[in-house]
């Protein structure tokens, strides 16, 4: 689960003279666009110390993880970004988010990694799943799903056929 | 572990808040309705929380606030809303979207950061204080009425978000700088190099900030002493006088 596979060390080793990684963000507001668009940006590949959501998984060394690449984005080059993260250290798993396809959560996954054969890194949102904004689902809340709202009008109206059928 | 010659990296964060909103037994503030539980109120852990009274102290008031919540809540009417109260909120709310330049809401974030890093640390000082409330009633009145957004859409919008909540931020600073530099002494988590000494004849006081108009009014309270009272005098800060061996 911690340790990279092999294809992904080939793909640092190539790309590590690079300074900058180009991200391609999946951006869409309901509100102003009909269908969703793809923003490039250059972030540049932060040191040990510099990267802010900082990670250590199971003892390896802190890296520049996709929501630091994310925060950046939004820091420094487009503030109308949106995505979403909470705990910030894997626990939550609110902040997952799809990076070349692949499923992952975005404060835990490093992103010298997360390049494709090119040294590219494309952003999306969760698939199948309803998308809010740019980067971010839709979660149904407790009340949502499990609100007896139904169930009490179905009662209400028991109750009025009831009423009806005693002044009768 | 030192002793081996392994070093532990320690770093900075966020573990708890010291004061809070007041209350009293039955967690109830001074607006009728409004209860308060948890790490958010002052007043049950003293100057210094002890480890392990933070989860229990959510725990206790959250069951003490619920009950009272719930008695008020049966017997209460709906309270009358003042219309005009409400648009100046909405206009204040939504003012970062209609404007067109100004001040940041991010950078604005960090700079109140880094002021609250240089002012209020553990470690503080009477002219440091003074210094970071020139600074805050500087940002108030000329910064924080400038704040903009460059998206200008409702639906998630972080940097709006952000603008909101930057405005809390530095009054939540205002009150930390005024209440520090009120208590001239030292006293638990408020460490003052200016005043060294905890200071039981004079400040066996609760520090109670209140917004009247549009100031601040900050007031000292005795504190009600029922069973052990604490040592007279001036006493230093709980601190070990040598540095232990295993330690050098």
């Amino acid at each position: 689960m911690a340790s990279t596979p092999s294809y992904a060390r080939l793909v640092e080793v190539r790309h590590m003279s690079r300074k900058t990684i180009k991200v391609k963000v999946f951006r869409f507001n309901p509100a102003k666009d009909k269908e969703p668009t793809y923003k490039t940006y250059e972030v540049p590949k932060l040191s040990h110390d510099e990267a802010q959501a900082k990670v250590s998984i199971m003892g390896e060394h802190r890296a520049q993880t996709i929501l630091d690449v994310l925060e950046y984005i939004y820091q420094n080059l487009d503030h109308t970004l949106s995505y979403y993260a909470t705990c910030r250290r894997g626990e939550c798993r609110a902040c997952g988010v799809l990076v070349n396809g692949k499923a992952i959560l975005s404060c835990l996954a490093k992103a010298s990694v997360r390049v494709d054969a090119k040294g590219e890194m494309t952003i999306e949102p969760l698939p199948n799943i309803q998308v809010v904004k740019d980067l971010i689902v839709k979660r149904y809340s407790d009340r949502e799903l499990f609100s007896n709202a139904r169930t009490r009008a179905l009662n209400l109206l028991k109750e009025s056929y009831k009423q009806a059928r005693s002044v009768e | 572990m030192c002793n081996e010659g392994i070093a532990l990296e320690a770093g900075l964060m966020a573990h708890f808040n010291l004061g809070g909103i007041k209350m009293n037994e039955k967690c109830e503030t001074n607006i009728r309705g409004l209860y308060a539980a948890g790490e958010c109120t002052g007043g049950t852990l003293g100057a210094n929380r002890m480890s392990g009274t933070a989860l229990s102290e959510c725990l206790v008031h959250g069951a003490i606030s619920g009950k009272y919540a719930g008695e008020y809540a049966q017997k209460a009417q709906a309270a009358e809303i003042d219309a005009k109260q409400l648009e100046n909120i909405r206009d204040r709310v939504f003012q970062p979207l209609k404007r067109k330049e100004g001040v940041q809401p991010i950078e604005y974030t960090k700079r109140i950061r880094e002021l609250a890093a240089r002012t209020v640390s553990p470690v503080r000082n009477g002219s440091d204080l003074e210094k970071g409330i020139e600074d805050v009633e500087r940002m108030k009145t000329k910064e924080s009425p400038m704040l903009y957004t460059e998206a200008k859409d409702t639906i998630y919008n972080l940097e709006w978000i952000e603008a909101i909540q930057a405005v809390n931020l530095l009054q939540m600073l205002e009150i930390l700088l005024r209440s520090g530099l009120y208590r001239t002494e030292t006293r638990g988590g408020h460490y003052r190099m200016d005043y060294p000494m905890t200071n039981n004849d004079d400040w066996l006081k609760n520090v109670i900030v209140k917004r009247v108009g549009k100031e601040m009014q900050l007031t000292a309270h005795p504190v009600v002493i029922t069973r052990i009272k604490p040592p007279a005098g001036k006493l230093p800060w709980p601190a070990p006088r040598h540095m232990p061996d295993w330690l050098k």
